[in-house]
């Protein structure tokens, strides 16, 4: 299907996408448009403008500011899963942007545009959350620093306000002795994730857990963090039966979704599966000393 | 056009080999038989079902 009629305009930069924005009521922001155009051409989204920031080089990239890791909200999945200084510092960001979809997909979708749409059954929310990112943001009303607790609202829905845009993603580097792993369940054909775990695990001096952090994609409208799955395993050996008696007693999904491809029950065994899968590597990648 | 059928007898027999190879595998659970497609959770419902019976 065609998309509805829709007007285009450029931005050459920020300021010019914020006026832009101002401007056209109801428009929408352009970056690699993998997720946007699909839904145009289903007339699922029918914005009357899109304003192109695609070419706004400043807000792409990877930055180190004291222990802070700046990713630019244009850098794309592409430049992520290749970024050294990623690999060096934050790899859980790396690894799963390097699992997103296909390579046409990587080289034009952006983690800003990913963390806008907030599909759930897209990879990058469940990381920044296990992360404990900040999206930042900057709008008519100024910058805003913004959770990724807070940030996910529901099914497709952010705590973007109209005429926010996304200029960063603020991440923490992973200290020494901290592993981490992203797992996922795709789906044959789209990749999309039908169960992605995020697991980081930071082990004490004497190998015992000093915090864990396990999100989830694909099984929940928002990433679903696995709270009680985290705090019982602080202060213990994360032998892989200790892993996988707290997953699996202790990993809750409220309401999780289900499809046609795949039922809410089983996604909900599959996030117990990826769940013990993902910590076991991050525990491991500790080991191995990365 | 002198073109000659160079796929189709594999595509005959591969699905057939395959759905018998899983089935070959679930004969421990007591599964007799499944209908393609042959997805994830369809496998994973019969071994849960069996394993209730």
């Amino acid at each position: 299907m065609y998309p509805a009629k829709f007007e285009y305009y450029r931005a050459k930069d920020v300021q010019e996408a914020l006026r832009l924005m101002a401007q056209h009521s109801g428009a929408k922001l352009l970056a690699g448009g993998h997720s946007l155009l699909p839904m145009m051409k289903l007339r699922l989204a029918q914005p009357p403008a899109l304003i192109d920031i695609g070419r706004i080089s400043e807000l792409a990239g990877v930055s180190s500011d004291n222990s802070r890791l700046r990713v630019g909200s244009l850098t794309t999945h592409a430049q992520l899963a290749d970024s050294d200084l990623l690999k060096q510092n934050c790899p859980l960001l790396s690894e799963a942007a390097g699992l997103i979809a296909d390579p046409q997909v990587r080289n034009k979708g952006t983690i800003g545009g990913n963390l806008a749409h907030a599909d759930p059954g897209s990879d990058l929310p469940a990381v920044i959350l296990a992360l404990d990112g900040i999206v930042h943001t900057t709008g008519p009303h100024g910058d805003r620093q913004i959770k990724a607790a807070d940030f996910f609202l529901d099914l497709l829905t952010t705590d973007l306000q109209p005429g926010e845009l996304i200029t960063e993603i603020e991440l923490p580097t992973l200290a020494e002795g901290t592993g981490s792993s992203y797992l996922k369940f795709e789906h044959p054909a789209s990749g999309y994730a039908v169960c992605g775990a995020a697991a980081i695990v930071e082990l004490a001096a004497d190998g015992t857990c000093q915090s864990a952090s396990l999100c989830f994609n694909g099984v929940s409208a928002t990433p679903h963090r696995a709270a009680a799955v985290s705090e019982a395993l602080v202060g213990k050996k994360l032998e892989d039966t200790t892993i996988d008696s707290a997953v699996n007693e202790h990993l809750k999904i409220a309401e999780p979704l289900g499809d046609i491809y795949a039922s809410a029950e089983y996604r909900v065994e599959m996030a117990k599966v990826f769940g013990r899968r993902a910590l076991s590597s991050a525990r491991r990648q500790v080991d191995a000393g990365h | 056009m002198g073109v000659k059928g160079a796929g189709e007898t594999g595509a005959i027999a591969s699905p057939a080999a395959t759905v018998n190879a899983v089935m070959d595998a679930l004969k421990a659970y007591g599964i007799k038989h499944l209908d393609m497609p042959l997805t994830p959770e369809k496998v994973w419902q019969a071994i849960q079902e069996s394993r209730r019976a």
